[in-house]
């Protein structure tokens, strides 16, 4: 496929996928139960009323798109040449972020700060890896000393944080 | 002169050692995070809105104030320098202000800036003093209905205005009222759109709509065009200060760039992108220099620049006298406020009568410090825009999570974010504005809730909403603002046709 017919198909489908919605909303509103308590206005009616604008603004978008009026990507001038979004860089960092809420409550927030900080970076194409994780450690131990010790903003602890209050034990 | 008491108590408040402490802080992380590239003043008040959480409220704030100058303050130079805009107010000045840094001005062009900003901010802020309180006694008479047309009103000129086409503004609209309905409904608990997870009962939180959407959207998307996207940043050559010339030049368009951006937050318009393209056309047409204009003319920094700040005081107007966000920031300040148990609207005077005017006297306070600050550490902030990229969007990322996930300590909440953020890089992809869906989520169920309370007073005859003078007077304004230029456009066709012929 040629890169503009690619960009059709994108929009294509972000559009159809729009309506799609749309239609959803309206279809949960069709189908929710009535209050068993008297209200002056059923919860029904305002689904109904988003469920509406949104299926209308969905056939809207699908129209211009069909006219051939397409998104200008943020960044972009009319009339720029489309590009293939970079999917390598994009799934590190979608990988990075899920390793990071998957880690969050069973390792500890420093370990899953540094996994999201340092697969960020690595994405965006740093491959000095002793230095970068070092860094990512550091700002993953600093975030977590200002929250969770200066803020009093709980983050949840796991081995580093233990690490962090035996050695303050040991000072002590 | 009641108000003038009031306001004085305020600053009595705002100036105790501990809370300028607060304000110095506030001002410095917001210039901070405003200053990095890739985060608007929204994302910047939103991901410091956690540091906010554990202070009292009103120290909290002041330091909100002073982030939001500061955010707003660190967006204006990296644009100039950057040429990368953190919001659609700052365009104006990145096409203007980026110009004159490659001829060697940034320094001037920083300088009239922060100064214009000063000025505009300064003024601005005596107006929504006067004005606010004015306005939430006058909303104290408006109907259930009238609220129910102004908040329409804010929809559609804000659906409609931003962003390049009109259906794509109202794209995110909607998506933004899908949002706000997601969870058990206020009256009668009935639960709409929760897919049965536990955890969307309640709703979804706006923080975490905004901080998906505006961070981890933003770094999918740069991560999208990580080939093709190189930075330049311009240094600051030569000296940081204005001459006497660029005085001269500047001080009208910074008063002309404040009675232009203030009257403009006032009204939902859109947010700050037209005040600061009506303040550069105009300066453009009233300067001698003409020719300099779009090759770095100092008058098209600093009028727009003017016209953003005051403008962003303007907006605070609405939002505090009747609980009326018209842009991103605003509504991430109504939220905030929402977090201090604060009901912006037109009982706040009444009710929160000093932490409002503390507040109000914290915008002084904030807007001064800048100033003070900021001009000596222009070349401090500047050595912050050399992070490298990947380490930038590393902390844009860890920060987003951890503000995401500290508002309930809710995995769910990240899981959320995850999803939105990659919403938020389609939005950016297919060229769809994101102020209308933050805008959707927050007064998606306010106008709920307005619309039942009409309907019940009318015992059930929805003739009531558009019955009345202010609905019909504004249902009115919103015709002619939508149909006008379709009107104007029909006609001109019509009129070139016979020509073509």
């Amino acid at each position: 496929m040629t890169k503009l017919t690619r960009a059709v198909v994108a929009e294509a489908v972000f559009a159809l996928g729009f309506l799609l919605l749309g239609l959803y909303v309206l279809y949960s509103a069709f189908t929710l139960e009535e209050p068993g308590v008297y209200s002056a206005v059923s919860p029904k009616t305002f689904a109904y009323i988003i469920g509406v604008f949104t299926t209308i603004v969905g056939l809207l978008l699908v129209i211009e798109i069909a006219k051939g009026k397409y998104g200008v990507p943020e960044g972009t001038e009319v009339g720029d040449p489309f590009l293939p979004p970079d999917i390598k860089t994009m799934s590190i960092v979608i990988v990075s972020i899920a390793l990071h809420i998957v880690l969050i409550e069973r390792a500890g927030y420093i370990a899953a700060a540094v996994v999201a900080f340092y697969g960020v970076t690595f994405a965006f194409g740093s491959r000095n890896i002793l230095k970068d994780l070092i860094i990512s450690f550091i700002f993953a131990v600093v975030v977590y000393v200002v929250f969770s010790r200066g803020l009093r903003i709980f983050l949840p602890e796991g081995f580093f944080e233990d690490l962090l209050r035996l050695s303050r034990k040991v000072e002590g | 002169m009641d108000n003038l008491n009031l306001l004085l108590d305020g600053f009595s408040q705002a100036l105790t050692a501990q809370n300028l402490m607060y304000g110095l802080l506030g001002t410095f992380l917001g210039t901070l995070v405003g200053v990095l590239p890739g985060i608007g003043p929204a994302l910047a008040i939103a991901l410091l809105l956690p540091v906010t959480l554990s202070v009292n409220p009103t120290s909290a704030l002041i330091m909100f104030a002073a982030v939001y100058y500061g955010a707003m303050y660190g967006g204006s130079t990296t644009s100039i320098l950057l040429n990368t805009p953190g919001e659609s107010g700052a365009v104006i000045t990145s096409v203007e202000g980026h110009k004159m840094a490659k001829k060697g001005r940034a320094g001037a062009a920083l300088t009239t800036a922060a100064i214009g900003s000063f000025i505009a901010g300064l003024i601005a802020t005596i107006f929504l003093a006067a004005a606010a309180p004015v306005l939430a006694e006058l909303a104290l008479k408006v109907q259930p209905a009238g609220y129910v047309a102004l908040i329409i009103f804010a929809f559609a000129t804000v659906g409609t205005l931003l962003g390049s086409s009109r259906i794509r503004g109202l794209v995110s609209l909607s998506i933004g009222l899908v949002i706000g309905l997601i969870g058990a409904d206020q009256q009668t608990g009935i639960e709409r759109l929760t897919f049965g997870v536990r955890e969307a009962t309640d709703g979804i939180e706006v923080i975490v709509v905004i901080i998906s959407f505006f961070a981890i959207g933003e770094v999918l998307y740069y991560a999208s065009r990580f080939k093709d996207d190189a930075w330049r940043i311009l240094p600051v050559k030569g000296k940081v200060w204005m001459d006497r010339e660029d005085f001269r030049r500047s001080w009208k368009p910074w008063l002309r760039g404040t009675a232009i951006g203030f009257p403009m937050g006032l009204i939902p318009a859109g947010g700050s992108e037209i005040p600061t393209f009506i303040s550069y056309s105009v300066e453009k047409k009233l300067s001698k220099n003409k020719e300099e204009f779009g090759n770095g003319a100092i008058e098209g920094v600093a009028g727009p620049e003017a016209a953003n700040n005051a403008n962003a005081a303007g907006v605070l107007v609405p939002l505090l006298a009747l609980g009326l966000p018209t842009s991103a920031t605003a509504a991430i300040m109504l939220v905030a406020l929402r977090n201090f148990n604060i009901q912006a609207g037109p009982m706040l005077f009444e009710m929160n009568g000093p932490l409002v005017w503390t507040l109000i006297a914290s915008l002084f306070v904030g807007n001064t410090l800048l100033l003070v600050l900021n001009l000596p550490l222009i070349k401090i902030w500047i050595q912050l825009l050399q992070i490298p990229r990947h380490y930038l969007y590393a902390g844009i990322t860890t920060f987003g999570l951890l503000g995401a996930y500290s508002l309930n300590n809710s995995v769910f909440d990240l899981r959320l974010g995850l999803l939105l953020g990659f919403f938020g890089y389609l939005f950016r992809r297919f060229g769809i504005p994101n102020t209308p869906l933050v805008l959707g989520v927050i007064l998606g169920p306010v106008v709920e809730i307005q619309f039942r309370q009409a309907i019940q007073l009318s015992n059930g005859d929805y003739s009531i909403l558009v019955s009345g003078l202010l609905p019909k007077i504004i249902y009115a304004t919103l015709l002619v603002f939508l149909f006008a230029p379709t009107l104007i456009n029909l006609r001109k066709k019509r009129a070139q046709l016979p020509e073509q012929q």
